[in-house]
């Protein structure tokens, strides 16, 4: 134990009196968050494009229908990619993985809550016949005021909380047709209720429909509120808002963390270089020993870069999420990156090679992974590969951290992490037993 | 009695590659300085990687302090100090800091390790420098600096690895200085370089080493017997002059038994210089060659090296 603590000394005194690691470690990502908040502002200004959208319709009605066209529709296709499925559990996984934005899930009465008559314009579609005054009187009656008790929502849209955005398009084009939808109805509503204190009069209902519209047209330029029989429940906990700041903080400093944790693998071949490794390899311990304790003093500089990192932007204002679940994050998070240094310290050769790897992995890891822009909008399929980086899964923790979820709805994650960190240290051991004899 | 001893010890870093150390016995007395002479790549670095178990013999065997080398790594590695030729210290470190590391890496702790700091630090002369990073120190001190962390906790054998390379001279004095005071304070040195004066100077017994082999053993006063009574008579030829063609034309004169040549300096071991100067005069006059400087030497090593090996040490 005294010789890991006098290996990990080392490496945190030499990280931190290099004035070059100093400030690729602390002011460079620092730095580069302020430029980035200040350039896109602090709150959600994420392009805006191809937000992928879950759509499950259980209902065979055609407003249902009518909903998914919509999604689906020509003028909406740069916006959003409409994807329709059918199992609600993997739907509701993925958009909790942040595969997507959100899921919009139709019940199955959703048409027959929302217009009793949707059976009566079936049947319209194709023979117009003229309705009789007890069809007209029995719409009537069910277009009542909801029973008291009964449950209000017709469509339930679960959101992802990483994809503030997104979610926010999803519900603007949601609410634009059920509000559309609305007006229908109260037009409906409307004529209806005039045509049935006539209930001797019959009616063509096309024409009915095209009086509702209009009835309820004007209903809407009076901008008389709606009585609300659609509630819309978005599943987002409660959550804070989208801010550059607190994104690009936290994936600077992963970002970041990870060129010192890729350097510090390095290092063991400079030792090599140098002439150190091998005159520690001939010091009284077990090679075992030195390696543990060259990448605890590696993981312990990188806790120490990122702790002061979470400080100190949080002087500019930055938010990372609460202390205890930063905390947790930050430890899981550097073992997964020095088990990343370690893997490429023990299979390059020399220390150019270490180096060129290193800087590789980190920048085209933190391109995928979404440290310079949020990882939402990439393809699933780049979201997916990227997990093989610890940035991804830095970026995905903090973002939830950030939003107000808990350390146990986190836990999946960190253990995403860990599981990646495992893998790291395993096929590192297999370089350094090739390498070094261990 | 024997603190170290290798029988029949090889190397080889690549299966289809030259032996760099081939089958090499020796003994090395406890107290004794034993020094292994040899050019650059004779194998002197490769046998004592193999003694401080930083490589695995590909032959052979070795003990080091009654410890296998092959089996018993973690023995032989307490109770030996290894002074490398490179300069294995951290740079931004600074030297008390240095001292500090290797010796907690030693086991060493507490106020023992204190004080051997101290002690160390004093007898580097770099106690006013203590506080300094490693980098900002000349070579010189550097070097002292490397000496000292090999010989933290006092361990009773030495391996200096070419300790003076590239370093001033007084610095050096400073070095051949305390590895006789190691012998007088009861400590054992294998000492490696390829300066015969070193060998000369500080040796209670020499082995040397060419292309891997051990090719002679012995105290300074057995070896020397094996030239016999020849004598060295060097020449050294004008600036820029190379004098590879003079050593072969003498090669094979009357009373010169080896000549090699070496950055413009001809070497010759030969029965009586007094008889074959004039020779040597009139081939170089007729080569063509300014002949700077002529010198008649005592046998030693490097008359040795060259009777064994028909090249000058330096070769």
């Amino acid at each position: 134990m005294n010789k890991l603590w006098t290996l990990t000394r080392k490496e945190v005194l030499l990280a931190f009196r290099d004035r070059g690691a100093l400030i690729s470690m602390l002011l460079t990502p620092l730095l580069l968050t302020v430029a980035i908040a200040a350039a896109f502002g602090g709150g959600g200004d994420q392009p805006i494009s191809n937000i992928p959208v879950l759509l499950l319709n259980r209902d065979e009605g055609p407003l249902a229908a009518f909903i998914v066209e919509a999604f689906e529709s020509e003028p909406l296709q740069d916006l959003v990619v409409a994807e329709r499925v059918t199992d609600e559990a993997e739907a509701r996984v993925r958009v909790d993985r942040g595969e997507a934005a959100a899921l919009v899930l139709l019940p199955a009465d959703f048409s027959e809550r929302m217009l009793p008559l949707t059976p009566l314009f079936a049947a319209a579609d194709s023979q117009i016949e003229p309705l009789t005054p007890e069809q007209m009187e029995a719409i009537w009656h069910s277009f009542g005021a909801p029973e008291a008790g009964a449950d209000p929502t017709l469509v339930e849209l679960y959101a992802s909380p990483t994809r503030r955005i997104g979610t926010a398009v999803t519900q603007a084009i949601l609410s634009q047709v059920l509000d559309g939808m609305q007006v229908t109805v109260r037009g409906v509503q409307a004529s209806m209720s005039q045509l049935a204190q006539d209930p001797a009069a019959q009616a063509d209902p096309m024409q009915l429909v095209a009086l509702s519209q209009t009835l309820g047209e004007g209903l809407l330029e009076q901008a008389q509120p709606i009585e609300a029989r659609i509630q819309l429940t978005i599943d987002d906990g409660d959550f804070r808002p989208f801010r550059w700041v607190d994104y690009s903080a936290a994936s600077m400093a992963v970002l970041f963390m990870m060129f010192t944790a890729t350097a510090g693998g390095r290092s063991l071949l400079q030792e090599r270089e140098s002439g150190t490794l091998p005159r520690l390899l001939i010091s009284p311990n077990r090679p075992t020993v030195l390696l543990v304790g060259k990448m605890t003093g590696v993981a312990a500089t990188g806790v120490l870069q990122m702790v002061i990192l979470w400080r100190a932007s949080g002087l500019i204002g930055a938010y990372w999420g609460p202390t205890l679940p930063v905390v947790v994050a930050i430890l899981a998070l550097v073992v997964c990156a020095t088990g990343l240094g370690a893997l490429i310290a023990g299979w390059a050769r020399t220390t150019s090679q270490a180096a060129a790897l290193g800087t590789g992995v980190t920048l085209v890891g933190g391109a995928l992974s979404g440290s310079f822009f949020p990882r939402n909008n990439l393809p699933t399929w780049v979201q997916s590969v990227s997990l093989l980086t610890p940035n991804s899964w830095g970026i995905e923790i903090f973002a939830r951290f950030q939003s107000g979820y808990e350390l146990s709805a986190v836990a999946p994650y960190l253990a995403g992490a860990l599981g990646l960190a495992l893998a790291y240290y395993i096929v590192a051991a297999l370089g350094f037993r090739r390498q070094f004899s261990v | 009695m024997a603190i170290v001893t290798v029988q029949e010890l090889g190397k080889r870093y690549s299966a289809q590659g030259p032996l760099a150390v081939d089958a090499v016995s020796f003994e090395i007395h406890e107290g004794e300085i034993f020094s292994l002479l040899g050019p650059n790549g004779a194998g002197k670095t490769t046998t004592i990687a193999m003694l401080s178990t930083l490589l695995q013999p590909t032959a052979g065997e070795a003990w080091v302090g009654g410890n296998s080398v092959r089996t018993q790594a973690m023995q032989v590695r307490r109770s030996i100090g290894v002074v490398p030729q490179e300069l294995a210290l951290y740079e931004n470190l600074n030297a008390r800091e240095n001292l500090r590391f290797w010796g907690e890496m030693r086991g060493l702790r507490g106020s023992a390790l204190d004080e051997d700091i101290d002690h160390k630090l004093e007898l580097t002369g770099l106690q006013d420098r203590a506080g300094d990073r490693v980098h900002t120190y000349s070579g010189g001190m550097k070097r002292r600096l490397n000496l000292a962390i090999g010989l933290l906790g006092e361990p009773p054998l030495v391996m200096l690895d070419e300790p003076t390379v590239a370093i001033d001279p007084q610095s050096r004095r400073y070095i051949l200085d305390w590895v006789k005071a190691m012998r007088d304070n009861g400590q054992t040195v294998l000492y490696t370089t390829h300066y015969m004066e070193e060998a000369q100077e500080l040796s209670d017994r020499i082995g040397i080493m060419d292309h891997g082999k051990l090719i002679a053993l012995g105290t300074l006063a057995e070896l020397v017997q094996m030239v016999g009574e020849l004598e060295t008579l060097v020449i050294s030829l004008g600036e820029g002059e190379r004098g590879e063609e003079l050593a072969e034309r003498l090669a094979s004169g009357e009373g010169i038994h080896e000549a090699s040549a070496n950055d413009g300096e001809v070497t010759l071991n030969v029965a009586s210089a007094q008889a074959v100067l004039p020779q040597a005069l009139a081939e170089a006059s007729a080569l063509g060659l300014a002949v700077r400087h002529i010198e008649i030497r005592e046998p030693n090593l490097e008359s040795v090296f060259l009777h064994l090996t028909g090249r000058a040490l330096r070769d």
